[in-house]
């Protein structure tokens, strides 16, 4: 791997380390990766293989919390069976959340390209901008979003609960009543601002991951471009999108991770009652249920983006 | 890119100045919101529709959380004190983790090299909240629970970090770190000199992340010792109170907001500025 790739002018001393210590580049890089990774290995043993072996085992029981801790019963496949059967609710859950998926994946990808082409652009406040949109980022998914939420934008402007400050009737009833705009166009006006408000919402990093790889790419590409007489519409197909496509495919599944375990996504919302309802052995059948999902979606992904570009 | 600037119309550029300023509103619109209701006195919270600045702006909701705060059993310096202590060491612990986990897993060929690729992108899949329960059977079992070490540990465990190091490192040519070995730096050395200055972007969006993830943890039901709580599990309390305590609740918000801005007004230089080239001609 490393030696096919050298740079030329490197070649020579290469060689002639190799001659003298024979593998001792290889075996020492091989040891000293295992010795970066251990910090990280323990982390993740600890902290996801053992708790995620342990959810595996309660999905086949029946986990009750008693005064001496967790009791547990074999009861094999019947939490699976209950969400299967019985349970009318979580599958057509996970089919809307599917569905969601399909058209909002590929909007905020093309959303977060576009913001980040025109963040990419010299013009003044560049940098107050770039701020501004990864404010979002910093806010959502915190305590300050949280206090907002529960505590002043639902005791404010929130009858409803809902999650965007668009949809609410204070700023409808504002424009309708004293700006004297018609009904019909208020509400799709309202509507469509609210999804707007969403989308950006959540394509802070996505737009940040775009930035770094659209700088990434060199000048002198463009100036090729113009040089051969195309215009920008060419460079972008042409240059653009070849050069960030691998960052494509993981903007597309950060989204798809993102919007599936994103706390106001009804199937997690779903899955966390049942967590509270002390339901454990269900609520983690449920859970692997819809992550093995997740996988297969991922999984079809990946194997799509390999023939496309094993064809190139 | 001069030349394409040059060929863009004055049409185009005010169209991207209004989409801009318009997206750039909605991104500032709940912050100003915020801002503002933390200065309304609370008589204007019962105004429909709410107004968007205070008609008389007062102090008075940040002078009642100060006045909540000193008065309570635990001093506010000592939440501050468990809040600033646990994000900073959680971002440093994390960011050295994640770069260091990365450098082989993109770099190196070794016997479960896949694997551990895989169980990075399983664990972004596996969401915190359905491992609480056995993360935390596992908490009790080291004897961690109600220790400062049960709010630092788990949000070490994150692989977000670990994915975007290893995106970042693929793209670095392997020329660029065989040519340190060559002159005879130490693995070691090699991940500190050049790994590290090269995947600067992703370091600092990882630090933005988890210095603004740490900083939020509560440790909810992790921590009963009310003195090792953090800043913002005392403010929450304090807020939760319905529409009375709106304008407290907002500006313990925006108090909150405060740490992870600077962080991000900091580092976003180095994340926007320095996708420095690798200098090599391939």
């Amino acid at each position: 791997m490393k030696q096919k790739t050298k740079a030329p002018a490197a070649e020579g001393g290469a060689a002639r380390l190799r001659r003298r210590r024979p593998m001792s580049l290889e075996r020492k890089a091989k040891w000293s990766g295992y010795l970066f990774l251990l910090p990280w290995i323990i982390g993740t043993i600890y902290f996801f293989i053992i708790p995620f072996c342990s959810s595996v085992r309660y999905s086949f029981n029946n986990v009750m919390l008693s005064g001496s801790g967790l009791n547990f019963k074999f009861v094999g496949l019947e939490n699976y069976q209950f969400i299967f059967g019985t349970d009318a609710e979580y599958m057509p859950k996970i089919v809307s959340s599917l569905r969601s998926l399909v058209t909002d994946v590929p909007i905020i990808v093309v959303f977060s390209l576009f913001v980040a082409m025109m963040l990419n652009q010299k013009f003044h406040g560049r940098t107050f901008a770039r701020a501004l949109f990864f404010l979002p980022v910093i806010i959502a998914s915190s305590m300050v979003i949280k206090i907002l939420n529960e505590d002043v934008f639902k005791n404010t402007m929130m009858s409803s609960g809902e999650t965007s400050m668009f949809q609410t009737g204070a700023i409808q009833t504002f424009l309708t009543e004293k700006l004297t705009l018609p009904g019909g166009l208020v509400s799709t006006f309202a509507s469509i601002t609210s999804q707007v408000f969403d989308l950006s919402w959540k394509s802070g990093l996505q737009i940040l991951l775009f930035l770094s790889a659209l700088q990434s790419i060199p000048e002198s590409y463009y100036e090729v471009c113009s040089i051969e007489g195309a215009n920008s519409w060419d460079a972008f197909w042409k240059v653009t999108v070849p050069v960030i496509a691998p960052n494509i495919l993981i903007v597309a599944v950060y989204t798809i991770i993102d919007s599936f375990t994103d706390m106001s996504n009804p199937v997690m919302a779903d899955i966390l009652g049942r967590f509270n309802n002390l339901r454990y052995g269900i609520a983690t059948a449920a859970a692997l249920i819809y992550f093995l999902i997740i996988a297969a979606i991922l999984g079809v992904l990946a194997l799509i983006v390999m023939r496309v570009s094993r064809r190139k | 890119m001069k030349l394409r600037k040059e060929r863009r119309s004055i049409f185009g550029t005010v169209f991207l100045a209004l989409l801009l300023i318009l997206f750039a509103v909605f991104m500032a619109l709940p912050v100003v919101y915020m801002l503002s209701s933390s200065l309304k006195p609370p008589e204007e919270f019962f105004l429909f529709p709410p107004p968007i600045f205070p008609k008389s702006p007062t102090f008075d909701n940040f002078k009642d959380l100060g006045y909540s705060l000193s008065n309570a059993w635990i001093p506010f310096e000592r939440y501050l004190f468990n809040s600033i202590l646990l994000s900073v060491s959680s971002t440093l612990l994390y960011v050295a983790i994640a770069s260091m986990a990365a450098y082989p897993l993109a770099k190196h060929q070794f016997p479960g090299k896949a694997a551990m690729n895989s169980v990075i992108t399983l664990a972004l899949m596996f969401t915190a909240a359905v491992l609480a329960l056995p993360q935390y059977m596992i908490l009790s079992l080291l004897g961690w629970i109600d220790t400062y070490l049960a709010i630092l540990a788990p949000t070490l465990a994150g692989t977000m970090g670990v994915f975007l190091c290893v995106q970042f490192l693929e793209t670095i040519p392997n020329s660029v770190l065989e040519s340190g070995r060559m002159d005879g730096a130490s693995e070691f050395r090699v991940w500190w000199s050049i790994v590290l200055p090269n995947i600067k972007p992703a370091l600092f969006t990882m630090i933005i992340f988890q210095f603004q993830g740490a900083w939020n943890a509560t440790g909810g039901g992790l921590i009963y010792t009310e003195a090792l709580k953090t800043l913002p599990a005392a403010m929450t309390q304090i807020a939760s109170a319905g529409i009375a305590r709106a304008g407290v609740g907002s500006a313990s918000a925006f108090i909150l907001m405060i740490p992870p801005v600077l962080v991000l007004i900091l580092s976003q230089s180095n994340v926007f500025e320095t996708m420095a080239h690798s200098g090599i001609k391939d």
